[in-house]
């Protein structure tokens, strides 16, 4: 890295493929803001939600981010079916049965794709993969910059639900005062259902997008889930901003990480930087 | 009149857990009046309201709103019946704007669409809650808090409006204003449940009242009657 | 009199199953059974210090691997500096619990889902740093990383490896029952039903947790080493492998988290199904998860939970409440 020109690429890039980051890790939020637990299973959903894809663009030659017209709602009723018979349940029990229940599940995913993909690496192979475009002197692959583009349309859809629409301002009001909000006639199971649902509809989108970005693993969703919940801690809780700017941060760490450190070093310093900030801010950065 | 009762609880106990706050707890609000629940502090003013809001349920009695017994119902599901509940401490949505906060209070489904109407009311009500209507709830004054989650709670087109400890920290001049209002409020047909520590206002105010005292109803009756009995235990027993 | 002698039976029974367990080796079993019961042990031990932390301490930590790994490549490091392996499974222990100590800094400032994530993130961090380092050079595995083998190996046989597991099993059982037994039990109980009462009550919630941590961080840590010594070679990816949380999350849900016998039992099925299934390793891994969800939502105070409820409301009526709960699930889920 001899100068700061070089490292334009890698800024540029990290900076795009954060955009994957601030779809994942907004879909955690929305469940941890309403339910105060962290779906320790989303990243396997989001590797599922890639896996999902995968077979329907290599059996059905459906292009990845098409497939998501389809691939949102049936994410979005597998959520509400795994909130409601599932982790509902536990979370009625105790927080901690709520994460070895999601941990359970994750594995469950995890196990059940090696069986069904085995536990090679694959990628979202389509016509515009490996197309790149030009900035200056610097070469970006066309997908980073799509992450970047869905993660902006993805939060704009996202702000203006949560912001205009009376089940947005329920999960809002949830996340800020369950037993208030229930008073106010919001029905808690409701909400949980719903945002659980989101939640799983946004991995699905994220797990395209990262099958577009990286090659993906049966294992692979544990650092997704590290790296969304760093966001998370990172941008507080129910920030928008906070979310976007921390997931662009997170691609950035990641990239750079990767420059100076070589392929290990695109996951380690995300993950250094995860147990810095609990350490300094051990309920997030913006406490709540 | 049995149409007259809106609310009727009938011998209701409630437990924390296993610890019984309430015993054998009677009372019945009629259309159209302003009742009040006096009683110190810790003497289960706040469970009988979350009793009858549906946030705990009895263990034994019922209770009645408009003939139906409501106490197994949930709380959301009993809002949506006709009573809301201006819970104790002013809770609100703090990282939602004013007129975010008054909207959510018409998400029940036979509140929404009166929702625009109801906002000009409470507007009206609560002239100073326009002028905020954009600022996060948390920015408010303890005054307009109040102000605002009263007018949370009548945006929900409620038949019963509950309000526990409105007067707590506020200055008498907002006191005031804030009894003057719900004189307003009741002329508008809406009746009122209320709980204060501020026995003496409160009973000025109210046309009946009951006290209670750990966990036990211990007398009711017209307010203004009642003022005087207490004042003459006070006498007694130099509380 | 006879209260006394009753008192010995169990205590008489409990050293005749250990002493039967030692002298196993040296009758002609099958390798295959030593194999098993090894295993046993040392996921009996790993389940033991996991429960010590989220049974008894409140502490949901999500770093086994982390003990396990470090352990597993201190004892290999120092067989290739000639130190023997027995030394080096006592300074595996010995790392494992500085660790312990080290990260406590950090991570007991953590509470409840941030505590989780934070102790999650460790052993990843150590696969990654492990897969960049090269400690002692050559003799790496194929497939790159930092694969070594575990030298100074020579003569011991399975008999040995399953003396050692025995002894670290045995040992993690009288650690946990000792705890339970003394004031620190104490403690840690009135932890666990409240924090902050714990605290004001006088108890150092801190150094409580603390020691539980260094406890179980040294005993999962001699298990580690232990099982390296029997494998041969250790590598970063499977040392800090999540699958060391999943086996010790699994038998102490299975057996009852928070009780005392929940990882004996737990451990026994588990290790059934470890070997039952290990044909089909992924299969496995699967229905253990499955197993782990359905334990959780049905029977969430686990196998021994459910048996002492047996005992205390009389088998027909503890059946009848749990058929009631599921009833109860199954006609109206969305109640409260
Ligand atoms: N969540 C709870 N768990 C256990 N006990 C509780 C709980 N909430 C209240 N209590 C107890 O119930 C009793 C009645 O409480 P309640 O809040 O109804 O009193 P109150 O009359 O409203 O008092 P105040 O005037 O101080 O608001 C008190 O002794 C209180 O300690
Ligand atoms: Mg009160």
């Amino acid at each position: 890295m001899d100068s700061l020109a070089d490292l334009a690429t890698p800024i540029t890039m990290g900076i795009l493929y954060g955009g994957l980051y601030v779809v994942i890790a907004l879909g955690l939020s929305l469940v941890f803001g309403v339910m105060k637990v962290i779906n320790v299973a989303h990243g396997d959903m989001v590797v599922l939600g890639s896996y999902i894809a995968f077979v329907a663009s290599t059996s059905l030659g459906i292009d990845p981010i098409l497939w998501l017209v389809l691939g949102i709602p049936l994410f979005f009723i597998l959520g509400i079916v795994i909130q409601r018979f599932f982790l509902y349940r536990a979370f009625k029990m105790s927080a901690d049965a709520a994460l070895i229940i999601a941990f359970g599940l994750g594995l469950i995913i995890q196990n059940a794709e090696q069986l069904a993909w085995t536990p090679l690496s694959r990628s979202l192979q389509t016509s515009y993969s490996l197309k790149s475009f030009q900035i200056g002197e610097v070469y970006i692959p066309l997908v980073y910059l799509l992450d970047f583009i869905a993660a902006l349309i993805i939060i704009l859809i996202i702000h203006q639900f949560l912001k205009r629409t009376y089940l947005g301002q329920a999960i809002t009001a949830a996340s800020q005062d369950r037993q208030t909000a229930e008073l106010m006639g919001i029905n808690p199971a409701r909400v949980y259902q719903i945002a659980f649902g989101i939640s799983m509809a946004l991995a699905a989108v994220g797990g395209v997008f990262l099958g577009l970005t990286f090659p993906f693993t049966p294992t692979s969703g544990v650092s997704f889930l590290i790296i969304a919940f760093g966001v998370i801690i990172l941008g507080g809780l129910g920030s928008m901003t906070g979310t976007f700017i921390g997931g662009l941060i997170f691609g950035l760490s990641q990239s750079l990480g990767g420059t100076f450190l070589g392929p290990t070093g695109q996951l380690l310093v995300p993950f250094v930087m995860v147990i810095v900030i609990l350490t300094i801010r051990p309920q997030g950065l913006f406490g709540r | 009149m049995p149409e007259d009762v809106l609310l009727n609880v009938k011998d209701i106990d409630v437990f924390y857990g296993t610890l019984q706050i309430l015993w054998n707890v009677s009372l019945e609000v009629l259309t159209g009046e302003l009742v009040a629940i006096a009683g110190a502090n810790g003497a289960g003013k706040s469970t009988l309201l979350k009793t009858i809001a549906g946030m705990m349920h009895p263990t034994t009695g019922n209770i009645e709103f408009l003939g139906e017994d409501i106490s197994r119902k949930n709380a959301y599901n009993i809002v949506t019946m006709g009573i809301s509940l201006v819970p104790e401490g002013r809770g609100l949505f703090p990282e939602m704007t004013v007129s975010e906060n008054l909207m959510i209070g018409s998400y029940n489904r036979n509140a929404r669409a009166l929702s625009k109407e109801q906002l000009c009311r409470v507007y009206d009500l609560f002239p100073i809650l326009k002028e905020r209507k954009n600022q996060m709830a948390k920015t408010l004054s303890g005054g307009e808090q109040q102000m605002l989650v009263i007018g949370r709670g009548l945006m929900s087109n409620p038949k019963l409006l509950i309000i526990d400890e409105m007067s707590l920290g506020l200055s008498p001049l907002i006191v005031n204003n804030l009894f003057q209002v719900l004189h307003e409020i009741k002329e508008a047909g809406v009746t009122l449940l209320l709980v204060e520590q501020n026995v003496w206002k409160t009973l000025h105010e109210a046309d009946r009242a009951y006290v209670i005292e750990t966990g036990r109803i211990v007398m009711s009756g017209d307010a203004l009657k009642l003022c005087e009995e207490v004042e003459i235990r006070n006498a007694y027993f130099g509380v | 009199m006879q209260r006394t002698l009753r008192g010995y039976i169990p205590m008489a029974l409990i050293g005749l199953t250990v002493l039967m367990l030692a002298l196993l080796p040296t009758i002609d079993i099958s390798q295959i059974w030593l194999l098993y019961i090894f295993h046993f042990f040392i996921f009996l031990t790993l389940a033991n210090g996991w429960n010590l932390l989220a049974g008894f301490s409140g502490l949901l930590a999500l770093c086994p691997a982390a003990f396990i790994g470090l352990a597993g490549y201190t004892m290999t490091i120092l067989t290739w500096l000639k130190i023997p392996f027995y030394v080096g499974i006592l300074a595996g222990g010995i790392v494992a619990a500085l660790f312990a100590i080290l990260i406590s800094r950090s991570v007991f400032r953590m509470r409840g889902i941030y505590f989780a994530i934070g102790t999650l993130v460790l052993p990843e961090i150590l696969r990654l740093l492990f897969l960049r380092w090269r400690p002692v050079g050559g003799g790496q595995l194929h497939g790159g990383g930092a694969g070594y083998m575990v030298k100074g190996l020579t003569g011991i046989t399975m008999q040995n490896t399953y003396w050692l597991g025995l002894a670290i099993g045995l040992a993690s059982v009288i650690i946990i029952a000792i705890i339970l037994r003394s004031k620190f039990g104490l403690g840690l109980a009135a932890i666990r039903d409240n924090d902050a009462s714990a605290s004001s009550s006088g108890i150092n919630v801190f150094r409580l947790k603390l020691y539980s941590f260094i406890i179980a961080g040294f005993v999962m840590g001699v298990a580690g080493a232990i099982f390296y010594t029997y494998q041969g070679f250790i590598e970063p990816t499977s040392a800090f492998n999540i699958k060391w949380l999943m086996t010790a999350m699994l038998a102490t849900v299975i057996g009852g988290k928070g009780l005392e016998e929940g990882p004996l039992v737990g451990t026994i099925v588990v290790v059934i199904l470890h070997f039952q299934l290990s044909r089909y390793a992924n299969i496995s891994l699967l229905i253990q998860g499955i197993i782990l969800v359905i334990i959780m939502l049905a029977v969430p105070q686990g196998i021994t939970g459910l048996i002492r409820d047996f005992r205390k409301e009389g088998g027909l009526r503890a059946l009848r409440r749990l058929t009631q709960k599921r009833i109860k699930l199954i006609t109206n889920p969305r109640k409260d």
